[in-house]
C-alpha cells in the first residue's frame, strides 16, 4: 500500500474488455431482448396529483380480446395491512408497493395504478382506455412551506413525525425530524467577529440517465422466472420482487443487461413486479419500457431543498460555528436523504461546534429516488455558499480560509466519528497551484470554488475466477458495470497474478451464477468488488503453488510465485501460470479461485472544483468558461475512467446549478417532461472539464482505493453558484440560475 | 393495415412490414431486430436514434418506417467492417469516449456524418455539431478529444 | 473499556450521550445495550452501521474492537 509501488497493469490506461460491443451497437440494454411469444405491457398513471381512489373498475379491459392480464395493487400477496408487522423494513416495502401500483390514493401525476398486457404496444396502450377509475380529488401539496404549514392536506394519514422529543400525536407531512451536534454553537456565535446566515433553495432534479427504465420477464412456474432488465443492483430486484410478490429468491433470476446510466436512480423497482404480475397471469413473456415522458412523470427525482445556514468566524479566518436546518422533499413517499445531508454539510471542516437539524418532508411529486451522493449536494452547496461568502467578508482567499480550518485525519465529525487519512489539504493546494486557479479571470466573468465529501461505502461482493487449461481465464463477479468497472476488474486480477489482462474475461453474472453481490453505487465497485477480485486471485496463487509443488514434489512452501511464474525456491525450476493450468488435469482438477466477502474500510474521498463563469447581463445566459475538477482517488486503478467520473459528476452538477429543475403547475403536472424543456449540459454548453486526481491511499484496500464516483457531483453547485455571485454582482441563494430569474436579479437591481 | 416498405440497409436489401404510424425507429428496433439504435426520448431530443438516411444524419424516432421506402439506411450496425472497427470507433475506445455507452450508437453515427461533411472542424465547430447528441454520463470532455483524435487520423487518410 | 457514543437522536431513547462498555464484539455489545439501556429494541440499533475509530462498518455483526475503541451508531449509507 505505498505510494511508490511500481504497478505493471495498475494505472495504465487500458481498452475496456466490453468497449467493441458498445461502440458496434451489439451490446444489450433494458429494452433490446425480445422472447418468443412475448406481449407488451403498459401503465396506466394518475392524471391528478393528489386524490383518493374511491373505484377502480378493469373488468371491461380484462374481457377485451387483445389483453392477456391486468395488475393492480391487489396483485401484491404479501403486502397486507393486517399481516405486517410495524417497523421500518416492513414499511418501506408497503411504499415500494404503493408506489409500484398505487393502493387507496394516487399521491403524484403519473403514479402508476394499474397495468394492461396487449398483444402489441398499441393495443396495451389502447386497453389502458377501457380501465374506469373514480377519483375524490384533492388539494396537492407541491412545496415545502405548503407541506408544513398548519391546515395542510395530508398524504399519509398513519405520517407521524419520528424523531420529535415529544411524539407527534396528529398526522402531517413530515416523516422524520433529525439533529446532529457537536460542541455547542451558541459559545461559538458568542466568539465570532463576523457572521453569515443566508437560506437557500435548490429545486428538484432528474438523474437524467438517457436509457428510460426497461424490462422484459418470463414467469416460470417449473423453474426460476426470469427478469432482464437494466439496473444498479439485480440482486436488490430480486429481493424486493420476492417480497412484493412472496416468492423465493430461488424462484428468481435477475440478469442485469447493460445499463444505460443509473446515478442512484435505477436501485429500485418500477417496472420489473408489474410485468412479473402480468407474465404470470398471461402465462407469456411482457416487454415494458416506461417514455422519457413517465421517466419523469414517474422515476425517482432528486429531492428539492431549502436550507439556512450560518457561519460565525473570527477575523483570522478560525471558523467557530457553523448551523444549519435542512428540508428536503421526499416526494410522495417519505425517505429523502436528509440524513446522509445533514451527516455531510459541515464534514469538510474541522471546526468545535456544530448544529444541523433535518426534515423529511412529504409532497405530492413523484417518490425521490438516490441521485450520486444522495443529500450531499443539497447540503453542501448551502454551506458552500456560506463560506465562500464568509472568505469574502473576511477577506481572504476561498482556499485560504478553507486550508486553516480543514478536516483532516483525527477532525471529529459531527454524526461522531473521526476522520482518518483523508485528502481534503491536498486538493486544496492542489487547486490553489492549479493552472486554472493561477490563470487571470476573463473581465465579465466570475471565479467560484467549492469544496465536496462522500462517505463511500464497502459492502457485499462475491467473484470466482475460473482458469483454463491454456491459461485464460473469466472473471465472474456481479457488479453492474455503469462506467468501465470492468476494465478495472480485468486490470487488478491482472496485476495479481501477473498475466496480460486480456488473457482475462470479467462478466457480470446473472443473480444465479454468482453469490450476492450489493448494489453498484456508494462509490463501492472499484473498491468492494475490486477487493473480492483481488482476494480470489490470491486464493489462486495458493493454489498454483500448490499444484507447482506437485509437479516438483516439493512442498507448496518452497514455491514462491511472483509476476505470472511458480520458482521452485529448491531448484532453478519455474512453471508459468499457463504451464500450471496447462498440467491441472493431473494435478487435481481445474482451477477457481473464489472470494465472497463483506468489505470493510472505505475510505472517504473529498473533492475541491474550480469555475469560472460569465454571465450575459442583456439575456442572463451564463457561459462556463473554464472548469477545473480536483478529487482525491486514493488510486486511480484506470486513470480514464476515474476522469471520468470527475467529469461526469462535475457536469451533473453543472446542470443542476444553472438550468436543471422540474416545473410544476398549480394542479402538480410536471410541465417540462423532456429533454427539450428539462435542460441537461450539451457538449456545446461546455469547455474541457480539467482534472487533478489527487491519490492519498486508503489504507484498507490493497491497492489504496477509494470509491469515486460520488463525490464529484458536490462541489459544482457552489463553485457555479459562487462564480455566477462573482459574475453578477449579487447573492445568489437559489438554483438553478437559469437566465430567465439572473436577468430578473440584474434587472431588479437596476 | 400495415404497409410494405423496401430499403437498403447497412448495404443489404432489407423488406418490412409497418402501421403508418409506427417510427423508423421502432422498425429497426422491433421489426427487423437492430437493437444498436437506441431510444432515448422519442420526440428528438436525444440523438439516440440517429442514423443516416440518404445520406442525411435524422433522428429515426422522427422519421415513420413507412417514409423509408426506397432509401438508404445507415445504422451504428453499419459502420465498422465486420471486425475492424471504423477510426471513430476506435478512437471513442482509446480516449474512454463512453461510460454507460448508451448514447454511443447516436454519437458515432453523428460524428461520422460531421467527419464527412466538415473533415476539419474546430472544437466549438464538432460540441455544436454534435450538441443533439445528449450525455449524462462523461461531460462531454473525452468525447470532443476522441472525435478531434479521429478527425487527424482521418485526414491523414488512414 | 470501549466507549459507545450516541448521536443526538439516540440520546433521546437512552438519556445518555456516551457509555463505557465491556463489550469486544458486537454480538456483546447488543447483549449489554438490552441489559444496561430501556428502550434498546426500539432504537433498532440492528438496522445501523457501526463506526468503530472511524471507520464505518456497515455490516458489524462480526466486528470486534478493543478496549479503547470508540464507537458510534449512525445510519446507513445508501448508494447514489
Amino acid at each position: 500500500m505505498s505510494e511508490a509501488r511500481e504497478y505493471q497493469h495498475i494505472g495504465q490506461r487500458t481498452i475496456r474488455p466490453d468497449g467493441f460491443d458498445k461502440v458496434t451497437g451489439k451490446a444489450n440494454y433494458g429494452a433490446d431482448l425480445s422472447l418468443p411469444g412475448m406481449i407488451w405491457g403498459a401503465i396506466l398513471r394518475s392524471p391528478h396529483a393528489h386524490a383518493k381512489i374511491t373505484a377502480l373498475d378493469v373488468s371491461q379491459a380484462e374481457a377485451h380480446p387483445d389483453v392477456f392480464a391486468v395488475a393492480t395493487y391487489q396483485d401484491f400477496p404479501s403486502v397486507n395491512a393486517e399481516a405486517l408487522a410495524a417497523g421500518t423494513a416492513r414499511k418501506d416495502l408497503v411504499d415500494t408497493a404503493a408506489n409500484v401500483l398505487a393502493d387507496t390514493k394516487v399521491l403524484y401525476h403519473g403514479h402508476a395504478i394499474a397495468a394492461v398486457a396487449a398483444r402489441t404496444e398499441a393495443a396495451a396502450q389502447a386497453a389502458l382506455d377501457l380501465i374506469t377509475v373514480a377519483y375524490d380529488v384533492m388539494e396537492p401539496v407541491l412545496t415545502i412551506d405548503a407541506a408544513i404549514k398548519d391546515g395542510a392536506p395530508v398524504l399519509h394519514d398513519d405520517m407521524m413525525t419520528q424523531g420529535l422529543a415529544e411524539p407527534a400525536s396528529v398526522a402531517s407531512n413530515i416523516a422524520a425530524r433529525m439533529e446532529l451536534k457537536k460542541g455547542d454553537v451558541a459559545v461559538g456565535f458568542a466568539d465570532a467577529d463576523v457572521i453569515v446566515e443566508r437560506a437557500y433553495e435548490t429545486p428538484t432534479v432528474h438523474q437524467g440517465y438517457i436509457e428510460p427504465h426497461a424490462t422484459t420477464v418470463r414467469f416460470d412456474d417449473n423453474g426460476p422466472s426470469m427478469i432482464w432488465c437494466p439496473t444498479q443492483g439485480h440482486f436488490d430486484v430480486r429481493a424486493r420482487v420476492a417480497q412484493l410478490l412472496n416468492m423465493e429468491l430461488g424462484q428468481i433470476k435477475v440478469v442485469a443487461s447493460e445499463i444505460g446510466g443509473g446515478f442512484g436512480g435505477k436501485t429500485t423497482v418500477y417496472l420489473e413486479p408489474v410485468a412479473l404480475i402480468l407474465s404470470k397471469k398471461s402465462g407469456r413473456p411482457v416487454k415494458m419500457t416506461m417514455s422519457r415522458e413517465d421517466v419523469f412523470r414517474a422515476s425517482g427525482p432528486a429531492s428539492a431543498s431549502q436550507s439556512t445556514v450560518k457561519i460565525g468566524a473570527k477575523s483570522d479566518g478560525t471558523i467557530t460555528a457553523m448551523q444549519a436546518s435542512l428540508h428536503y422533499e421526499a416526494g410522495a413517499f417519505k425517505g429523502s436523504p436528509m440524513g446522509p445531508g445533514c451527516m455531510t454539510i459541515f464534514t469538510p471542516y474541522d471546526v468545535e461546534n456544530m448544529y444541523v437539524e433535518g426534515f423529511d418532508v412529504v409532497v405530492n411529486k413523484p417518490k425521490a429516488a438516490a441521485y450520486r451522493a444522495p443529500g450531499a449536494p443539497q447540503a453542501e452547496f448551502a454551506a458552500e455558499m456560506a463560506v465562500n461568502e464568509l472568505a469574502s467578508k473576511l477577506g481572504m482567499d476561498p482556499i485560504d480560509l478553507r486550508l486553516k480550518n480543514a478536516a483532516k485525519e483525527g477532525t471529529q465529525t459531527i454524526y461522531g466519528p473521526k476522520l482518518k487519512t483523508v485528502g481534503l489539504e491536498a486538493c486544496l493546494l492542489a487547486a490553489q497551484s492549479s493552472p486554472h486557479y493561477q490563470s487571470a479571470l476573463k473581465d465579465n466573468a466570475g471565479r467560484g470554488l467549492a469544496a465536496g465529501f462522500w462517505f463511500n461505502i464497502g459492502g457485499q461482493s462475491s467473484v470466482m475466477i475460473h482458469l483454463n487449461p491454456d491459461g485464460t481465464g473469466s472473471i465472474i463477479e456481479g457488479s453492474p458495470d455503469i462506467g468501465g468497472s470492468r476494465a478495472s476488474m480485468q486490470m487488478m486480477a491482472a496485476e495479481v497474478l501477473g498475466v496480460a489482462p486480456a488473457t482475462l474475461n470479467p462478466i457480470v453474472a446473472d443473480t444465479e451464477h454468482v453469490a450476492y453481490n450489493q448494489t453498484t453505487g456508494g462509490s463501492r465497485t472499484t473498491f468492494a468488488t475490486g477487493m473480492a477480485v483481488i482476494e480470489a486471485a490470491e486464493d489462486i496463487i495458493e493454489q498454483l503453488k500448490a499444484r507447482a509443488a506437485e509437479l516438483w514434489n516439493v512442498t507448496p512452501e518452497q514455491v514462491d510465485y511472483q509476476n505470472g511464474i511458480a520458482l521452485n525456491l529448491s531448484s532453478d525450476d519455474h512453471l508459468s501460470l499457463a504451464e500450471i493450468c496447462a498440467k491441472a488435469e493431473k494435478t487435481g482438477g481445474q482451477i477457481t479461485g473464489r472470494a465472497n466477502i463483506n468489505a470493510r474500510g472505505a475510505g472517504p474521498s473529498f473533492a475541491v472544483h474550480l469555475c469560472d463563469i460569465e454571465v450575459d447581463p442583456e439575456t442572463g445566459k451564463t457561459d462556463v468558461l473554464r472548469y477545473t475538477a480536483i478529487q482525491d482517488a486514493g488510486k486511480a486503478i484506470h486513470p480514464s475512467y476515474v476522469e471520468g467520473q470527475f467529469q461526469g459528476g462535475a457536469v451533473q452538477g453543472i446542470g443542476w446549478a444553472l438550468n436543471e429543475e422540474y416545473v410544476y403547475s398549480a394542479d402538480g403536472v410536471m410541465e417540462n417532461a423532456g429533454f427539450l424543456d428539462y435542460r441537461i449540459p450539451l457538449a456545446s454548453d461546455l469547455p474541457e472539464i480539467e482534472t487533478i486526481i489527487v491519490e492519498v491511499p486508503n489504507s484498507f484496500h490493497p491497492f489504496g482505493v477509494r470509491g469515486v464516483g460520488e463525490t464529484g457531483i458536490v462541489p459544482p453547485l457552489a463553485a457555479v453558484g459562487t462564480a455566477v455571485s462573482e459574475a453578477i454582482g449579487l447573492p445568489v441563494t437559489s438554483l438553478p440560475c437559469s437566465p430567465p430569474k439572473l436577468l430578473k436579479m440584474i434587472m431588479e437591481q437596476g | 393495415m400495415k404497409t410494405h416498405v423496401s430499403t437498403t440497409l447497412n448495404g443489404d436489401a432489407v423488406e418490412f412490414l409497418c402501421t403508418p404510424s409506427e417510427t423508423l425507429l421502432h422498425v429497426l428496433r422491433n421489426e427487423i431486430g437492430l437493437t444498436g439504435t437506441k431510444e432515448g426520448c422519442g420526440s428528438g431530443d436525444c440523438g439516440a436514434c440517429s442514423v443516416m438516411l440518404d445520406g442525411a444524419l435524422v433522428c429515426s424516432c422522427l422519421v415513420l418506417g413507412v417514409e423509408a421506402e426506397g432509401s438508404q439506411i445507415e445504422t451504428v450496425e453499419g459502420i465498422a467492417h465486420q471486425d475492424k472497427l471504423h477510426v471513430i470507433q476506435e478512437k471513442f475506445l482509446e480516449h474512454a469516449a463512453l461510460q454507460c455507452g448508451i448514447c454511443t450508437p447516436g454519437l458515432i453515427v453523428s460524428t461520422k456524418a460531421l467527419l464527412e461533411e466538415n473533415p476539419q472542424p474546430t472544437e466549438e465547430e464538432a460540441r455544436y455539431y454534435l450538441a443533439g447528441n445528449l450525455c449524462r454520463c462523461t461531460g462531454y470532455d473525452k468525447i470532443i478529444k476522441a472525435v478531434m483524435d479521429a478527425a487527424d487520423v482521418m485526414r491523414q487518410g488512414a | 473499556m470501549a466507549v459507545v457514543f450516541f448521536s443526538s437522536e439516540l440520546e433521546n431513547f437512552f438519556s445518555c450521550e456516551q457509555l463505557q462498555v465491556t463489550a469486544v464484539n458486537y454480538r456483546e455489545l447488543l447483549v449489554e445495550l438490552r441489559e444496561r439501556l430501556p428502550n434498546v429494541a426500539d432504537a433498532n440499533l440492528e438496522a445501523l452501521a457501526l463506526v468503530i475509530d472511524g471507520e464505518i462498518v456497515q455490516e458489524p455483526f462480526l466486528a470486534t474492537f478493543d478496549p479503547a475503541s470508540e464507537l458510534h451508531f449512525i445510519q446507513k449509507i445508501a448508494a447514489g
